[in-house]
């Protein structure tokens, strides 16, 4: 279980996070969903150790987190593969806290989830932008953490790639079980993949929604409530962004947006609700 | 026997330099202390020519095959150290982050991530470093003393024989051309595809 308690970030003076508090259950798939800028990603690498909060706490098992562990892997953008590496090699490179290194076996198996078998002695440059991301994903997973962290993994990657990686995705997390996070700003992405979707605002960045989807996985994008649901988060966030240009502050903000939502919420019969409002 | 006389200075000098630059070179990437007190005076040695040295070779190693070594030496150290200075700092910092989350840190993140990275830069310090080895040794023979491509020329110009004193200098731009070509541009252009920086995906 991971737990985030007033977790706020500042660069230099500017308050780029506020007072995150959050928890995540063991095995859920949670989507950080916001406008660039919202500090989701810099959240995500608090989470990951990799960046430091400013104030407050991330623990883990009641273990508090100050600097990156094997337990939770990062996936990034731009995949971070080593170019000097093989597929196979990339995704064996990982190096376990007892010193062990990734057996052949776990390498092989891994290999064969993501499909990439017959390109295993191929460099990085050889391949496509959705075959490094796989291999980034199976490199991760070869660690086997406890948690996954993804940062925008397939933002990079063209619409076909990407649904083809979703449903990968989706089956990958429902054979390892594995708790994952999932930074994007694509809505339809995080709706479809989820159990959770926060949704983060601007300025100073902070979780505005705590949306729950228990639509059965595997799902697909054609699915009619997730469209739906889809089309609400974009209201809100619509209405997050017209904010912050305008530079004013809204009113009544909790009713305000109760009432985007109740619609579609009763309609949906889903559980939605709400945290953090401003 | 001139030539070979002059290619074991070179390749003494060169290996020196080169070992002793990527050394220097990473530990001046590595701690920014030691880049921040010898990084200016390497960049000012960079700029004097490597023979205005022999003279105090000279007086250090005596007259002798050590002194052209040591202008050999001096010619591609000072490229090859900011040229690997460049390198270490020039690593993606993602690929040390995901190194560090793969569980890696210090010495084996150095040598598994951090040094790999930096190899692309390294070879083309190199490559660089043998043209200045090169010609430094020349400088170095045409002035110094011993048997060796320089000699010749030298001897060349006090016989007013320019036939003998060009060849010398056919010799010498071919040998560099053909070393540069044949061995070094393909070491370069293999590490470069490798590392994926010729061509991108298909």
């Amino acid at each position: 279980m991971l737990e985030l308690n007033k977790v706020t970030k500042y660069y230099k003076n500017e308050k780029v996070l506020d007072e995150i508090t959050m928890t995540i259950k063991e095995g859920e798939f949670v989507s950080l969903l916001g406008p660039s800028g919202c500090g989701k990603s810099t959240l995500v690498h608090i989470i990951s150790g990799l960046n430091q909060a400013s104030d407050g706490e991330v623990s883990m098992d009641g273990r508090k987190i100050t600097r990156p562990s094997t337990d939770r892997i990062m996936v990034f953008q731009s995949n971070g593969l080593f170019p000097w590496l093989t597929v196979e090699q990339n995704v064996a490179f990982g190096k376990k806290d007892n010193g062990n290194k990734i057996s052949k076996d776990e390498v092989k198996k891994l290999l064969k989830m993501i499909r990439l078998t017959s390109y295993r002695h191929k460099y990085p440059h050889q391949l496509s932008g959705g075959m490094k991301q796989r291999v980034s994903i199976a490199r991760s997973l070869a660690m086997d953490p406890q948690l996954l962290l993804m940062d925008e993994p397939f933002s990079a990657l063209d619409e076909q790639t990407k649904n083809e990686l979703h449903d990968e995705l989706q089956k990958i997390w429902m054979e390892t079980g594995k708790t994952i996070i999932f930074v994007t700003h694509n809505i339809r992405e995080a709706v479809k993949l989820s159990d959770r979707v926060l949704v983060m605002g601007n300025d100073p960045g902070r979780i505005i929604c705590d949306v729950r989807i228990s639509e059965p996985h595997p799902r697909s994008h054609a699915d009619q409530n997730l469209v739906a649901l889809e089309s609400s988060i974009l209201r809100l966030l619509e209405k997050e962004i017209r904010k912050q240009k305008e530079g004013e502050e809204l009113h009544g903000t909790l009713d305000e947006k109760k009432s985007i939502f109740n619609g579609s919420i009763t309609s949906l019969a889903r559980t939605l609700f709400y945290k953090n409002m401003a | 026997m001139a030539m070979l006389n002059s290619f074991r200075r070179l390749l003494i000098g060169f290996g020196i330099a080169i070992t002793l630059g990527v050394f220097i070179g990473v530990l001046m990437g590595r701690f920014k202390s030691i880049d921040e007190t010898f990084g200016g005076l390497i960049l000012s040695l960079q700029s004097v020519p490597s023979v205005v040295w022999l003279p105090l070779a000279l007086l250090w190693f005596s007259m002798g095959e050590s002194a052209m070594i040591f202008v050999v030496v001096i010619g591609g150290l000072w490229n090859m150290i900011m040229s690997t200075t460049a390198g270490i700092k020039g690593v993606d910092p993602l690929l040390i982050q995901s190194g560090i989350n793969l569980g890696y840190t210090g010495f084996s993140l150095f040598r598994k991530v951090i040094l790999p990275a930096a190899v692309p830069h390294i070879i083309t310090g190199v490559r660089m470093a043998w043209a200045f080895c090169w010609r430094a040794l020349m400088a170095a023979e045409i002035i110094g003393t011993g048997q060796g491509l320089g000699q010749v020329l030298m001897w060349g110009r006090d016989m007013g024989n320019m036939s003998t004193v060009l060849a010398v200098m056919f010799i010498i731009a071919g040998t560099g051309i053909i070393s540069d070509g044949i061995v070094f541009k393909k070491i370069e252009k293999e590490v470069y595809r490798r590392w994926g920086l010729l061509e991108t995906a298909f």
